[in-house]
């Protein structure tokens, strides 16, 4: 109690002593903006509730074995959790974590895997556009309607009404949509997040998709640790804070935060009932907890000293949702054949069911031996019981549906299966849910600041940052983001920045532009990839003898009617024009970067590149065409005749120059294959 | 005649641009002098036309009034033929008197303007000798030295800097590597003073006609009955189609004595002469190693007017300051001399980019139907449509350029005209034939398509290499909101402000 009792005197202005902050949270967030503010040089507290640290990222130990919350995927892009792990902890990012080029699908019968890459080279997409998860055309229409969505110039103003979209509907409002490329892409939707594209809100899709889109610069779809979250990433990191100084203080749940003038006064929940229990007086305080706990903390204490009360947007907290994702680790007895060493979704599962196979990853010698699969349900609602480990065996049954190459056996814990059950986990992940980017919920999402508060600010994965879907890179960045208000609020007060200014990386990304140029030039294609859906399907029908069941059947979908069909020309029509009148507009003036006055920390911005792409695009057609022109024929004698001669030359003629075109686009589009890397500087850096 | 002392800058050429740099660097106190071939005054190929903007200057520099005898009228109107019909006639719609411009543009015949401003140089403080012939230009040591051909016999002399202002033709240009030869940007005029007229004093005449496209023909009245009549062609058509300038002169001259009835009693004041330009499409650079190019001899000519009197002086303008930095900082290299560059880019890309653009795409002698139909749709539609005369006129001579507007006003007028004639269209449709405007006009093009491919394949395909190639560098013309040259160069801010001052409009 004696540092409660110290700080309770209040800070004098004169005192050496640096200001105390207080961290509700243990979870990145939490840790990150922790040590930003400790190695800026702030008296940092961290209240964990739970006895781990890590959150969403933390593992469990059961029975000496390590059972990750969830597999996570980390992406290329995550640049301020890269620099994190090799600035501060000196993980390196090649030794710790194994990448992975893309993800793996399987439909029920199937004996083969479908592959999925990350499209950032046109190899990777061809793979995609023929790797048999729909038909080409379906595939090409799934992949340009994620680069439609990267193009739209949605405005991020939470005032505009017709910007609450979902995917789902954003994808029903294009002239070129088929129901097979809005299943695939909920289904995609569903495995990472858990989310429907119903409900997923497209600004914050498009925002993923833009960090994504990386073409033509190849990268990993995702790097994956070697090891459990908790030895990999966690540890190192409480271990660093530790080295700091910062109290890191586990199994303190707070259950009110009230302000007394603009100070915060924490308190925590009593060790044993009847006691008081301590409160403590931060000069700042940052809440990193999940979004539910958030809620009814903003709202906790007696009237007249709530947060809510300040500031009274915060309310809008209680709209957010989150999502449970059950996960079994399911130990092998023995290695199983031919495991896959990527992500794998069972495509059509009714519990959307996952899996990533442990053994192939992680350095752990006790894996040596056997299979050891992260299999988890992304729609547990589908699963038709409340009893664990009758969730976890139903799971287990799901996962032998596709994969009938083990003994399941009849319930959890059945000795004639081939299931290690003693080393097998199950979790309903009740305590790790999941923030979901629902349509609307941007605009209940705090910032780091809020007006009113001068002293409490807020971190974690739903908080408004640049990154938009909840990603590990946005509870990193939402948690530099407080350390970074945090030390500005101090720089106010006091009139001198403490520490170095906590640096927050900008992402590389395409502009506006170059989506919308991009989406121009393929307009045509795509429009005529809708034309094909149906015939495809016709094709499949009557010649392949393949038969979808009804529901596939083309004649009932109204996109995929033929005589629709006849309407695409006007569509891609409109289309053009529409994507033509955003392109000019955005040459002419560069999109405002800004998202709904998103904090001044927002360090990330975008200039408009098209210039530079489109230039060089029409000077390389321009040298195309004089190289085209070098083995035309020619006048002699200029000046000599000014009458045109008849048009009898006129079809050869014609005929060299496209023979001649074919040739020099065939070997610019070779040579393009050597110098992809310059390509690289077409992009921004944010 | 010996050097004394080194001097600062040579500025070779006397013309408006040569003598507006010397009176701005002998106004900052330079050492400069001034060379100029011809014994003043001195009669130059010209359509004598002086833009708002170059009013704006000369009104700055105190040259005010740089007539012999009385001042020519303020051009404040215009008509234009296509053929026998006149498609425009009317107040020039872009003109507005703003930013410290006159509403109005003035005939100041050369031999007259080119005088008072090489006076008033001198004036300045510029050592300034007529009769002087640059015959080339090196670099020696850390020096520029110029071979020099007088009446006195042959001399050199040594500068720090050499400023290329001799026209088209630059001696300096060429002693640094950097002439012009390219057809493409280079247009030939032809013109004579006549007198005898009975016209509207402050009505400038042009037309259009095919004997003369890529290019027109104008008649600029100086005052008392007398005009400038001249006609311009793009070099490479008349080299290539064979169109004799001096036939197209004389024909054009008889055409314009039976189409405007003021000019059927006109007759030939002066000797006609021919010259030539080139315009700003053509540079690659106007920097060298002790050196800059301004003016005519730095192509700082618009491309679809041809006018360069204005650029020429604007030109110097921008190098003045570049110049001012040269000698503090002692560099005369090409590398920071190539500050002119990003100067004088960001001041004329953004209107001349665009103006580059269009040029190249009316190059094309065979589309000179649909070239000229279209144009004269678009001069029609000026006299009904102010707003569209404002803005896209703007294309032909005036100074605040917004390419983007333009480009979305003629869009949406193309988008009106082919809806409302296409009922008419698809009434001839039904008939079994093609017919009206639309099916003219898509006759009109596919025919000069196909007879320019069939002419010389080899020449349309880098034809349109070249549309590509120019805009590929058109980026500036449609990102730059406010056109630089409306605010003007340096000393064009000097003027409006003594002009205010003075209260001057």
């Amino acid at each position: 109690m004696a540092r409660v009792a110290k700080t309770k005197a209040g800070p004098a202005k004169s005192e050496p002593s640096p200001p105390k902050v207080v961290v509700v949270g243990g979870g990145l967030a939490g840790l990150t903006a922790a040590l930003r503010l400790r190695q800026s040089g702030f008296d940092v507290t961290l209240l964990e509730a739970t006895s781990t640290l890590g959150g969403n990222l933390s593992s469990e130990t059961v029975n000496g074995l390590s059972h990750d919350v969830y597999p996570h995927m980390f992406c290329e892009w995550y640049s301020n959790f890269w620099a994190i792990l090799d600035n501060d902890l000196g993980i390196k990012r090649e030794e710790a974590f194994s990448p992975r080029m893309g993800v793996k699908m399987r439909t029920k019968g199937a004996s083969e895997y479908i592959e999925l890459h990350n499209a950032t080279t046109p190899e990777a997409v061809w793979a995609n556009l023929t790797s048999g998860a729909l038909s080409f055309p379906d595939m090409f229409l799934l992949g340009f309607s994620m680069l439609d969505l990267a193009a739209t110039p949605f405005d991020r103003r939470s005032s505009q009404q017709l910007e609450r979209l979902d995917v789902n509907g954003f994808i029903y409002s294009r002239g070129y949509s088929t129901n097979r490329m809005a299943r695939l892409q909920n289904y995609i939707l569903m495995v990472i997040w858990s989310i429907q594209s119903v409900t997923t809100a497209a600004v914050s899709y498009q925002d993923f998709i833009k960090h994504t889109l990386t073409f033509p610069h190849p990268s990993p779809f995702a790097w994956l640790l070697k090891t459990d979250t908790e030895t990999g990433i966690i540890q190192p990191l409480a271990r660093k804070l530790d080295t700091l100084g910062c109290e890191i203080r586990l199994n303190s749940e707070v259950v009110r935060v009230e302000l007394d003038g603009d100070a915060p006064l924490v308190s925590l929940k009593s060790a044993m009932a009847g006691t008081e229990s301590e409160t403590l007086r931060p000069d700042f305080v940052i809440l990193a907890t999940p979004a539910p706990v958030l809620a009814k903390l903003v709202m906790s204490g007696s009237t007249g000293r709530r947060i809510a009360e300040r500031a009274p947007a915060l309310a809008k907290l209680q709209t957010l949702t989150t999502v449970a994702i059950p996960v079994v680790d399911v130990w092998f007895k023995s290695r199983l054949p031919d495991m896959p060493s990527e992500q794998v979704g069972l495509a059509g599962s009714p519990a959307d069911l996952t899996f990533l196979d442990l053994s192939q990853l992680w350095t752990a010698p006790e894996m040596s031996d056997r299979t050891v699969l992260a299999l988890a349900s992304s729609d547990a609602s589908a699963l038709p019981s409340l009893e664990p480990h009758e969730q976890a065996h139903l799971m287990i049954k799901g996962l032998h549906d596709y994969l009938p190459v083990f003994e399941p056996g009849d319930r959890w814990g059945d000795p004639k299966s081939d299931i290690d059950w003693e080393k097998s986990h199950f979790s309903a992940n009740e305590n790790h849910r999941l923030f979901m980017d629902t349509v609307g919920s941007w605009e209940s999402r705090p910032r780091a600041t809020c007006e009113g508060l001068k002293r409490v600010f807020f971190a974690g994965d739903f908080c408004r940052t640049d990154v938009d879907m909840a990603t590990v890179e946005a509870a990193v960045q939402s948690g530099l983001q407080a350390a970074l208000a945090v030390q500005g609020a101090d720089a106010a007060m006091t009139g001198a920045t403490r520490g170095d200014p906590v640096a927050i990386l900008g992402h590389e990304r395409f502009s506006d532009t170059v989506f919308l140029a991009a989406k121009f030039l393929l307009l045509p294609s795509a429009y005529l990839m809708t034309a094909l859906s149906p015939l495809m399907d016709r094709f499949r029908h009557s010649f392949e003898g393949i038969d979808d069941g009804d529901e596939e059947n083309p004649s009932r979908n109204a996109y995929s009617e033929p005589l629709y069909s006849l309407l695409l020309p006007l569509a891609l029509t409109l289309d053009l024009l529409k994507t033509g009148y955003w392109l000019v507009r955005r040459i002419a003036e560069p999109a405002p970067e800004a998202k709904d006055g998103l904090l001044t920390v927002e360090a990330v911005s975008s200039t408009s590149i098209l210039p530079t792409a489109a230039s060089a695009g029409l000077m390389a057609a321009s040298q195309a065409l004089r190289g085209v022109a070098a083995t035309l024929p020619g006048r002699v004698e200029p000046g000599a005749s000014a009458a045109p001669r008849p048009g009898a030359a006129l079809g050869p003629a014609w005929r060299r120059f496209g023979a001649q075109l074919a040739r020099t686009v065939a070997a610019s589009v070779a040579s393009t294959g050597e110098t992809a890397a310059p390509h690289r500087h077409w992009r921004t850096k944010g | 005649m010996a050097a004394t002392g080194i001097l600062d800058v040579l500025v070779v050429g006397g013309g408006p641009a040569g003598s507006t740099l010397a009176w701005s660097l002998a106004k900052r106190g330079l050492k400069v002098c001034v060379l100029e071939r011809a014994e003043f005054p001195r009669e130059k190929v010209c359509g004598d036309f002086v833009e708002p903007g170059g009013l704006r200057i000369l009104e700055a520099m105190g040259v005010a009034s740089p007539w012999d005898t009385q001042p020519a009228p303020a051009i404040t109107r215009s008509r234009t033929y296509f053929g026998p019909r006149i498609a425009f006639q009317g107040p020039i719609p872009y003109y507005p008197a703003t930013d410290g411009l006159p509403p109005h543009g003035m005939i100041i015949p050369r031999h007259e303007l080119d005088t008072r401003l090489l006076e008033n140089a001198a004036a300045a403080g510029a050592d300034v000798r007529h009769g002087c012939a640059v015959t080339s230009v090196a670099r020696a040591d850390d020096r520029m030295v110029a071979a020099v051909k007088t009446d006195q016999g042959d001399v050199q002399l040594g500068a720090r800097l050499v400023v290329g202002a001799d026209g088209a033709q630059s001696i300096v240009a060429r002693s640094a590597g950097l002439g012009r030869e390219d057809r493409r940007h280079t247009s030939i005029s032809r013109r004579v003073y006549i007198e005898g007229l009975d016209v509207d004093p402050g009505e400038a005449v042009i037309w259009f006609d095919e004997d003369i496209t890529p290019g027109y023909g104008w008649m600029f009245p100086t005052g008392g009955g007398r005009a400038n009549v001249g006609v311009g062609i793009l070099s490479e058509a008349s080299h290539r189609e064979g169109l004799s300038v001096r036939k197209a002169f004389d024909d054009s001259l008889a055409r314009l004595r039976l189409r405007h009835p003021g000019c059927s009693g006109a007759k030939i004041a002066s000797r006609p002469l021919g010259g030539i330009v080139n315009s700003y499409g053509g540079i690659t650079r106007n920097h060298f190693d002790g050196g800059l190019l301004v003016g005519d001899a730095g192509s700082f000519v618009d491309p679809m007017t041809g006018e360069g009197i204005t650029q020429g002086m604007e030109s110097s303008l921008i190098a003045a300051p570049v110049i001012m930095e040269a000698l503090e900082a002692g560099r005369f290299d090409a590398e920071f001399l190539s500050r002119f560059d990003r100067a004088f880019r960001a001041y004329f890309d953004p209107a001349m980019s665009f103006l580059t653009l269009a040029a190249m795409v009316l190059r094309n002698h065979h589309l000179r139907r649909f070239f000229l139909g279209a144009t004269e749709r678009g001069f029609r539609e000026a006299t009904d449509d102010p707003d569209f005369a404002a803005v896209s006129g703007a294309s032909f001579g005036g100074l605040d350029l917004a390419p983007l507007s333009i480009v979305g006003q003629i869009t949406a007028k193309i988008l009106k005209y082919s809806l409302a004639e296409t009922p008419r269209a698809l009434g001839y449709l039904l008939h079994g034939r093609l017919g009206g405007p639309l099916a003219t006009d898509a006759r009109a093009w596919t025919t000069g398509w196909n007879a320019s491919f069939s002419d010389d394949p080899r020449w349309h395909v880098n034809w349109m290499a070249d549309i590509l190639e120019a805009a590929a560098k058109v980026q500036p013309a449609l990102s730059t909101p406010v056109n630089p040259r409306r605010a003007g160069p340096p000393l064009g801010r000097i003027a409006r402000s003594q002009a205010l001052l003075q209260g001057i409009p």
